[in-house]
């Protein structure tokens, strides 16, 4: 496995997405490059049979989301499926609709298809506006993280300081406390203590 | 799902012309060299699944004259057989940026300085060309990688250099593929600590 290891450094880029810390975020990413080659394989080879091709399509599009679904870190895998999902289910309509006459049929047709179109859209402007939030959800936590590192500093090293230093230079130094006695001992009363 | 055999009307074909970004519209440029032969529909003949005949309904691929497979009646949306008409245009971008990577880092280490503003600024191109570009190309063309790989696969042209040259391309495309997918596989069960890009 030792060797392997900087290898799987090239698969990091495909994790990021994908959250690699759990072990669900880490079969996504190998879930969506296989789907996604059985969704082609499905295409091509099962092109006579328009019901079949579909009805492999929403399920493996339900698969992605039960994968997606604990914890509910991947909203916007939900979202896109959820739309493929519809997509498809028009399609499955119009493939049936479309041998038979009529101009309430055809009235339809034109209607299911535009709502194709606008789904489409809809998963497109989605995925825009989820990176959108996302970029300034970062930027907002990464200021906090900042300046809660900023306040931290000072009690991290307080204790260190506390041994080194008296409690009264130390309370000083940390403005805790203004100090009223002297930070030190005088000399002359040093002197008294030692005799 | 364009590519799904049901006649959806104008408004949805159109929207798939304009949302489907193909090859980025960059040129594959294998084709355009000379004495290299750019064969389709010859190809058709040399494989039993293949067909020319439209009207054939027993074979699993129906093609066109030109050679190409078709997968919408309605709307004749084809794919060629050949692997470099399908994938070319990401195969030569794919290639323009391996030859940037291998000068830049050639010429990073030419310079001998450290400290030098020049080599670091080459160095972090270098790295962001092994962190990202690569994979980014490979990936996001995936669904297209794979059918052009499939389609290759079904009908084997091997009629002419250019035909040649497409199925080499596609084994190494294989072999890359299989790879990451096995490396996919392992990273499921081996957490490497991945620290974002």
């Amino acid at each position: 496995m030792k060797t392997i290891r900087p290898l799987l450094n090239l698969i990091s880029l495909l994790c990021i997405d994908y959250h690699p810390k759990r072990f669900l975020g880490r079969i996504m990413t190998f879930w969506t490059l296989f789907s996604n080659l059985l969704i082609i394989l499905v295409i091509e080879l099962l092109r006579k049979w328009v019901i079949a091709q579909l009805s492999i399509l929403i399920a493996l599009s339900a698969i992605t989301i039960i994968f997606s679904l604990p914890k509910m870190i991947y909203k916007t895998t939900i979202g896109t499926e959820l739309g493929f999902i519809i997509i498809s289910i028009l399609f499955l309509v119009l493939g049936l609709l479309q041998n038979s006459d009529g101009a309430s049929n055809s009235d339809l047709r034109l209607i299911l298809s535009w709502i194709g179109v606008g789904t489409n859209i809809a998963i497109v402007l989605f995925h825009i506006i989820v990176r959108i939030i996302e970029f300034f959800r970062l930027r907002k936590e990464k200021k906090r993280e900042e300046e809660n590192e900023k306040n931290d500093w000072r009690y991290k090293i307080q204790p260190i300081i506390t041994k080194l230093m008296p409690v009264e230079a130390t309370l000083h130094l940390f403005n805790m406390k203004v100090s009223t006695t002297p930070i030190f001992p005088s000399a002359n009363h040093f002197m008294s203590e030692c005799r | 799902m364009k590519l799904i055999n049901v006649n959806y009307l104008t408004p949805l074909a159109a929207c798939d012309k304009y949302t489907d970004l193909g090859q980025f519209g960059l040129p594959n440029i294998f084709s355009s060299i000379p004495r290299f032969s750019n064969s389709q529909a010859s190809t058709s003949s040399n494989n039993n699944k293949a067909t020319d005949d439209n009207s054939s309904d027993s074979s699993l691929f129906i093609t066109n004259a030109e050679g190409g497979v078709i997968f919408n009646d309605y709307f004749d949306h084809s794919f060629s057989q050949v692997f470099l008409d399908n994938y070319g245009g990401i195969v030569f971008s794919t290639c323009t940026t391996l030859m940037l990577y291998l000068l830049v880092k050639v010429v990073s280490k030419c310079f001998k300085d450290e400290n030098s503003k020049i080599k670091k600024i080459l160095l972090s191109i270098v790295h962001s060309f092994e962190r990202s570009i690569i994979m980014a190309l490979l990936v996001s063309r995936y669904m297209y990688l794979c059918s052009a790989l499939i389609l290759n696969y079904a009908f084997i042209p091997l009629n002419g250099t250019y035909q040649q040259l497409s199925l080499a391309v596609a084994i190494i495309y294989t072999i890359v593929l299989v790879f990451i997918l096995v490396l996919s596989i392992l990273v499921v069960f081996y957490h490497v600590k991945i620290e974002p890009r």
